[in-house]
């Protein structure tokens, strides 16, 4: 009786602490097994709604969360068993969850808004490109910053097919650099276009005078549009014939020296008729260019060191044949088809008044 | 009496230790799905196929997640882990399979678009010779002209930018000057043709 008696005495103590840590194993801190799952599956969520690029920030404090959950949990299974206290993970892994899911709606919501943004962005720019191209491309100054133009428009595409592939933070980026240039380029453009229709108030003045002039003395006169590239013929203040121009290629603008490939604006009369072989462009009209107001400015512009010094006005401008051509390609004359040319030329005289304008519209008409 | 004090001693150690965790986690097969998720990264498959490396990333997580529990658990095997870390490993050769071939796709696609620019680009300047000096003023036909010519600068960028950057990122970029190269042959075409029919 005494040996049962002390074994059991003996083992009682083991006894009893393997029913303890038996007990505190059971009841022990559980490992928030699912609130992980949950930071997982929502992160995932948060990725595939891109959360990665249009909720950044709380898609990065979702994954940093996650990972130092991940970190404590692995560091608190590393302890006794005993001594492991999750508490600290299941913080983390709730907060992980909840950050991505506010990632997903926050990018879902950003998404939808920059699509908008940048849809409106390109839709402004196309605006802009095609307005330029319809209007301001024909301007010959262009040529000093078309290539920075054309960069421009490329960047425009390139932001069209990022915004088509929904990378909408890419699509603004590169709208934004189009932007950037388009809205120079087109400053600029504009602004030469602007400048030389502040003549427009005097062109209007000239082509009065011409219409009034042909109703006075009941005869021909010819009105020269450049920007419409047009050639109106007037008789007894009424529309009789419209043409259509070649110009030199550097139209816009007056003429401000010999060789300048532009074609004068003003007032002047027909002082010659050519043909039978006197003229290369089958027929021509010589206008008295340089006239007064021409040599006036010319020497201004001397004086005030716009032109150099031994430089020359030039002469012998024309309407004359060999137009029709679609195209600016003469010196400064202003050219018609042969047809045109063969009627125009029946109907006017040494004498007849020939005004050229910038532009029988106004600015505003132009650029609608 | 002592040695059975001593058996008594054993036993309880071996419950403790059945207590604790018998069988070992599997750290070389973690290793090694880690090692393989790197270097399917390093393809850069999270760019390539990005998809497809998150759900790897995912797999990676989910067996992690489940080691990590079956660390409190009283009695564990690791098999099933294993068996998923296994996974991953074979999940990550075909992710990194996949990226070589998206970006041999994407090789492809840009060495075509740019031939198809050259292509267009030549076809352009044949045009130009067959347009009424321009279509509406040699000023215009200079634009057109200048705008070949950015069209070139900008194919030749293309190709000197192929891997140096993303070829989705040079792939984009040529197709705009395709799109470009093509507007201009379109825009053209239309103007031989009103021309022609005049």
């Amino acid at each position: 009786m005494k040996r049962p008696f002390k074994k059991i005495l003996i083992l009682s103590p083991f006894i009893i602490l393997f029913f303890v840590v038996l007990i505190l194993f059971i009841t022990k801190d559980k490992p928030p097994v699912e609130e992980i799952k949950d930071a997982q599956q929502s992160i995932s969520q948060a990725k595939a709604a891109h959360a990665d690029k249009y909720a950044k920030n709380l898609f990065k404090n979702a994954t940093t969360s996650y990972n130092i959950a991940i970190k404590f949990w692995k560091e608190e299974n590393e302890r006794f068993f005993l001594f492991r206290d999750f508490d600290l993970v299941k913080e983390q892994s709730i907060k992980a969850a909840k950050l991505a899911k506010a990632a997903t709606a926050e990018s879902q919501s950003n998404s939808k808004n920059l699509n908008r943004e940048v849809k409106r962005e390109i839709d402004a720019l196309k605006e802009k490109i095609d307005f330029f191209d319809r209007n301001l491309d024909q301007i010959p100054q262009v040529e000093a910053f078309r290539k920075k133009h054309n960069k421009g428009k490329l960047l425009f595409r390139e932001a069209r097919l990022a915004f088509e592939k929904s990378d909408f933070n890419l699509a603004k980026i590169k709208a934004e650099q189009s932007k950037k240039i388009i809205n120079t380029t087109y400053f600029q453009a504009e602004t030469i276009l602007k400048n030389y229709f502040n003549n427009y108030s005097e062109w209007q003045r000239w082509f009065k005078n011409a219409v009034n002039y042909s109703k006075e003395n009941n005869t021909y006169s010819i009105v020269v549009d450049k920007f419409s590239r047009k050639c109106y013929l007037y008789y007894d203040g009424n529309l009789k014939e419209t043409f259509d121009i070649d110009l030199g290629s550097n139209w816009m603008g007056d003429k401000n020296q010999q060789g300048d490939k532009s074609t004068p604006e003003g007032n002047y009369k027909i002082v010659d008729k050519k043909e039978n072989g006197r003229s290369r462009y089958h027929k021509a009209l010589l206008i008295n260019y340089p006239n007064e107001d021409d040599l006036r400015r010319f020497a201004e512009n001397k004086r005030k060191g716009l032109v150099s010094s031994n430089r020359r006005l030039g002469n012998l401008i024309e309407i004359h044949g060999d137009g029709g051509k679609g195209a600016d390609w003469t010196e400064g004359c202003i050219a018609l088809s042969n047809r045109d040319i063969d009627r125009l030329y029946s109907k006017c005289t040494v004498g007849t008044r020939v005004t050229i304008v910038g532009s029988l519209k106004p600015l505003n008409e132009i650029i609608k | 009496m002592k040695n059975k004090f001593l058996l008594s001693l054993s036993a309880l150690a071996i419950a403790l230790f059945v207590f604790s965790g018998c069988a070992k986690v599997p750290q070389a097969e973690i290793d090694n799905a880690n090692v393989a998720i790197e270097a399917a990264k390093t393809a850069q498959a999270d760019v390539y196929v990005p998809e497809a490396f998150a759900a790897l990333q995912d797999s990676m997580n989910v067996a992690v997640t489940s080691i990590e529990a079956k660390k409190s658990k009283l009695f564990k095997s690791y098999k099933n882990e294993k068996a998923q870390l296994i996974n991953v490993v074979a999940l990550s050769e075909d992710v990194k399979a996949k990226t070589e071939a998206r970006i041999n796709e994407l090789k492809a696609e840009i060495q075509q678009t740019l031939t198809d620019i050259t292509t267009i680009v030549e076809e352009n300047k044949t045009l130009m010779t067959q347009a009424p000096r321009g279509k509406g003023g040699s000023t215009v036909l200079m634009a057109i002209k200048a705008e070949i010519a950015t069209i070139e600068t900008s194919a030749a960028e293309v190709q000197a930018a192929v891997g140096t950057e993303s070829f989705i990122a040079t792939l984009d970029k040529a197709k705009a000057v395709k799109e470009q190269a093509t507007n201009i042959n379109n825009e053209l075409k239309a103007v031989i043709e009103k021309y022609t029919k005049k």
